[in-house]
């Protein structure tokens, strides 16, 4: 699966402002970036598609709730649910962690374009989704956006296998590494 | 019989899954499985039978996650689950046993993760104590993708157990950890430990594993067994199945019997029919006799270096003898000095780098632990440890994350029986001095006798010649013309007549001479001649490389003459920007010129007014253009690189000198408990030291007291914390909360994601810093006043 960033997402990541062109040095290092960066990541994704019940205020599936009204209004068309996750694996950090001993400039570079790199294959992941599932779906919603509590992040991972198929782990604060690693909750409109 | 004495001899049976008989048993999505052990255990034993039924001699605990990071009642469930196998064995009239099952923590080990090598053990060690009390006949590691995890487990059943310790690993389809490492390495590395048995589950289904199956047998020596998953998942209407079916799944095992294993189970998916399919299908099978693999091999986390004819370069750069500088810079705990000697080494073409930070005013053990931990965080290349102080080696060889290089073993006994117990214990190709006590002989009939001794002793601790590298030590010729030549027929002796690979200091040689380098690629390439298999020498010597890259590529080892062309255009390729002066160098982030034209002004300026005149001036311009959203965060940190390129070099201009540059003031700066994100602390550090700044930096995920202490140690009056999550500011609070407690006169700024003014106000704070550049405003406003 080959990757792409965005320049202008990873631009924005990087402080600037929407539509504004980075400088030609600015453009190499991310080009450096992004060739190393391919040579060791690993994007892999899974999902598991559930049915869910609204509550007053948030979802139940198979049991265990997850309490946000922007989540409920958020899946206000959908018929059933899907739990997404996607990483590009450990090795970008050991570049990152890498780049911050030997050159500060690319740490910074290598970590926007790799939170790009994750989007891309978040976005590709969803693509495939559609085509399997042969439905439209809503855009994704993650644990620890608006009023869903970050702390969602543990019972997402007791629906979807993301340490045993993504190996990706969970810190006692909720920190997923990989760090360049996404959680959602995507909406099936049938 | 025991299973040892089965394991590897006779083809054995393992069960098939678990979780998936749980699930048909009803465990529900969420619940953890192994209280069921306690809950349901007439469901434990129903599956357990069910296995037997099927014929297994094996069976697996429902154990695989039953570690205290998510049970308090670890020993009961254990202890449960070990009864509950073990009662179920009772009505079959034929050898069983039980394993006790272990999966991973579930939480990635550091430096990947936030879980310290030392937790991960104690968590292991809890487990294993509690199986073997309950009468397990081995212990099964399973599931497992990251080696450093491995090795915690490992250790953790090896000195708590007296049980055969087996380890199961998930690889994807390429055949590649998820930390990393491929076949090759995950071997070299598991035999390095010891194991009983290296094997294969989960992930794949037979055909993928058939494939690396084949890989793995062309470097093990130790019996492989192979739990696949009945098929790769299939994903239907979104929930997961597997497809391969019981008679397919019996087919194919056969196969990966034919190729090798010499034990066969199930995972993911296989269920009783599954394994009484397969064992019906190939329990009438001999398995293949294990034959010995004859190769010297050292592993990082994720790569392994074997020695073969083309020479092995180790990098000797990081040792103190001889160079002020890293002196300096392990006096000071300027780990980051240490580790940009090692990419530089890694990046000139180095294989495995020698570590040696031994220095008498320092304490020795634990800078060799930091200096480890720190190098292999960020690079794959294989370690040398090097040492003589015993505590250092140990303690080095406990957390390295692979089978290092060890530096070194030599034939005096005292020597051989401290270094060889540790050897065999945690692994490692060990460097093998050819001296005693009577010191080094003068003739090589003297070394090879030497040579000999080692060999045979090492033996008897059970260490392998392939694990045993010699070397016969060079002295210099201008003390005794024939140095050289007894030196190299030690070499060509020790490979031709003793069968071992060889390793030489080579820079010895020209001791006392003008101009070394040429001597020293010279002699480098005469060794390589007679057979040397690796040289220690400096990668970054041009000179050196030229003899290393034109050897390989005459000898016919260097395929399609890649390594000899690139080595030779790289230097042509050098491009020459137009001349620019070091402040506009500094401002647009040209390194190469910073460089040139700080040598350029040290030659008619002082140290301090380059810093003040010109680099600090260049900083400021940046650093407001920054303020003022001219320039983003990397153009800053260009700018920042650059600069620290031109201190570096007015650093190594004082030091040379005998004189020290003068710091503004001491800061410390970390990232706060239970935070792994370290990034934004990382560059406040560079800004700081570049703007003259003392920084010690503590690290990510510190815990407060640790802060405190530090603090008090150094007597340092301004402290800088980062958290990056609504999650960690609380440990942020507290940490704030004990500095005020526990010392006077402390100010705390603050910086992170998810802080704003008010958030750091309430937290107690004194500073907040919204960016990068405001944490060098604050430290200037700080040490003004």
């Amino acid at each position: 699966m080959l990757l792409k960033y965005d320049l202008c997402e990873t631009a924005r990541y990087m402080g600037y402002k929407y539509g504004e062109e980075p400088s030609k040095e600015i453009c190499e290092l991310i080009e450096i970036s992004y060739k190393e960066l391919c040579k060791v990541i690993t994007p892999k994704y899974i999902y598991k598609e559930y049915d869910f019940t609204r509550t007053e205020d948030g979802i139940v599936i198979d049991g265990i709730e997850f309490k946000s009204q922007k989540l409920l209004n958020h899946l206000r068309n959908s018929a059933s649910i899907i739990l997404f996750g996607a990483t590009i694996g450990v090795g970008a950090d050991t570049l990152v962690r890498k780049y911050s001993v030997t050159d500060i400039a690319m740490t910074s570079v290598a970590h926007c374009v790799g939170a790009s790199l994750v989007e891309n294959l978040c976005d590709m992941a969803c693509e495939e989704l559609k085509n399997e599932i042969k439905a439209e779906h809503r855009p994704r919603f993650s644990p620890g956006y608006g009023d869903l509590d970050i702390s969602s992040q543990k019972d997402f991972f007791k629906l979807l296998p993301m340490t045993t198929q993504l190996g990706v782990t969970l810190s006692e604060n909720y920190m997923m590494t990989p760090t360049k690693t996404v959680t959602a909750f995507i909406g099936v409109i049938k | 019989m025991t299973f040892k004495e089965k394991f590897g001899k006779e083809i054995l049976f393992f069960d098939g899954a678990m979780g998936t008989m749980l699930q048909k048993n009803g465990l529900k999505t969420g619940e953890l499985p192994e209280n069921m052990n306690l809950t349901h255990p007439d469901v434990l034993l129903k599956i357990h039978r069910e296995y037997l039924d099927s014929g297994c001699n094996v069976i697996t605990t429902n154990t695989f996650g039953a570690n205290s990071l998510k049970f308090n009642n670890v020993d009961e469930i254990i202890s449960s689950a070990v009864s509950l196998a073990k009662k179920s064995t009772e009505d079959y009239d034929r050898d069983t046993f039980v394993a006790l099952d272990i999966g991973p923590i579930g939480r990635l080990l550091e430096p990947c993760g936030d879980l310290p090598f030392n937790d991960a053990y104690e968590l292991f060690k809890e487990q294993v104590i509690a199986g073997e009390k309950a009468g397990a006949d081995l212990v099964l590691i399973e599931t497992m993708g990251d080696l450093y995890e491995i090795k915690a487990a490992v250790l953790a059943a090896k000195e708590n157990t007296d049980l055969p310790v087996l380890v199961s690993m998930i690889f994807d389809e390429k055949g590649i950890l998820l930390t990393g490492a491929d076949i090759k390495t995950a071997v070299v590395t598991l035999e390095g430990l010891g194991v009983d048995g290296i094997g294969m589950n989960c992930g794949l289904g037979p055909d993928q594993m058939l494939e690396l199956l084949k890989e793995m047998q062309k470097y093990s020596s130790t019996p492989i067994f192979i739990q696949p998953n009945a098929g790769l998942p299939v994903s239907v209407n979104g929930k997961t199945t597997y497809n391969v079916t019981a008679e397919e799944f019996a087919r194919k095992q056969l196969s990966i019997l034919h190729n090798g294993a010499c034990a066969l189970g199930g995972c993911c998916g296989t269920t009783p029919e599954h394994i009484r399919a397969m064992i019906d299908l190939c329990k009438n099978e001999k398995i293949a006799e294990i034959d010995k693999k004859s190769y010297t091999a050292v592993s990082s986390y994720s790569k392994a270096v074997i020695f073969n004819e083309k020479p092995v370069i180790i990098g000797e750069r990081i040792n103190p003898t001889g160079k002020k500088l890293l002196k300096e810079a392990l006096r000071n705990n300027d780990m980051d000095y240490i580790y940009r000697e090692g990419v530089a080494q890694a990046d000139a073409g180095a294989d495995i780098l020698d570590v040696n930070v031994g220095l008498p005013e320092i304490d020795e053990p634990t800078m060799m632990v930091n200096a480890v931990k720190g190098l292999q965080s960020i690079l794959d290349t294989p370690l040398q440890i090097d040492t003589s102080d015993t505590e250092a080696m140990e303690n080095a060889l406990r957390i390295y994350n692979g089978k290092p290089m060890i530096n070194s073993v030599n034939g005096k006994e005292e020597s051989m029986n401290s270094v060889f117990p540790l050897v065999k214990k945690y692994g490692g190709v060990v460097v093998c001095l050819t001296l005693d006590e009577k010191g080094i002989p003068e003739t090589a009939d003297g070394r090879m006798a030497i040579a000999e001794k080692i060999v045979n002793r090492a033996l008897e601790y059970g260490i392998s010649k392939n694990d045993l590298v010699f070397d016969p030590l060079c002295m210099t010729v201008s003390t005794n013309k024939e140095n050289a030549k007894i030196t190299l027929e030690c070499v060509r002796r020790l490979k031709n007549d003793l069968g071992v690979h060889t390793v030489l200091g080579v820079s010895n040689v020209s001791f006392g001479l003008p101009n070394r380098e040429l001597l020293n690629s010279t002699f480098f390439t005469l060794a390589m001649q007679n057979g040397l298999s690796a040289g220690i020498i400096n990668p970054k010597s041009e000179m050196m490389m030229n003899a290393y890259y034109s050897y390989n590529a005459l000898m016919g080892y260097d395929e399609n003459f890649e390594a000899y062309i690139s080595s030779v255009t790289e230097i042509k390729n050098e491009t020459k920007n137009a001349d620019v002066d070091l402040e506009t160098a500094v401002i647009k982030g040209l390194k190469e010129q910073a460089k040139q034209e700080t040598e350029k002004e040290l030659q008619t300026k002082t140290p301090l007014e380059i810093i003040d005149g010109i680099l600090i001036p260049a900083l400021d311009k940046v650093g407001k253009d920054f303020e003022n959203n001219k320039v983003f965060l990397p153009g800053l940190l260009m700018s920042a690189e650059t600069a620290g390129v031109s201190f570096e070099i007015i650093k190594e201009h004082l030091v040379k000198n005998g004189s020290e540059s003068a710091k503004k003031g001491r800061v410390i700066i970390a990232t706060v408990k239970g935070d792994i994100h370290d990034i934004g602390k990382n560059i406040v550090k560079v800004l700081l030291e570049n703007y003259g700044y003392d920084v010690i930096d503590l690290g990510k995920d510190v815990t407060p007291q640790s802060i405190v202490d530090k603090v008090k140690e150094h007597n340092v009056k301004l402290v800088g914390l980062s958290a990056l999550m609504t999650t960690t500011v609380s440990a942020m609070e507290e940490t704030i909360k004990l500095l005020k407690e526990q010392t006077t006169g402390v100010a705390v700024m603050v910086g992170g994601a998810v802080l704003t003014e008010e958030y750091a106000e309430m937290i107690g704070a004194d500073y907040y810093g919204k960016d990068a550049m405001s944490s060098v405003r604050i430290a200037e406003k700080f040490f003004l006043s």
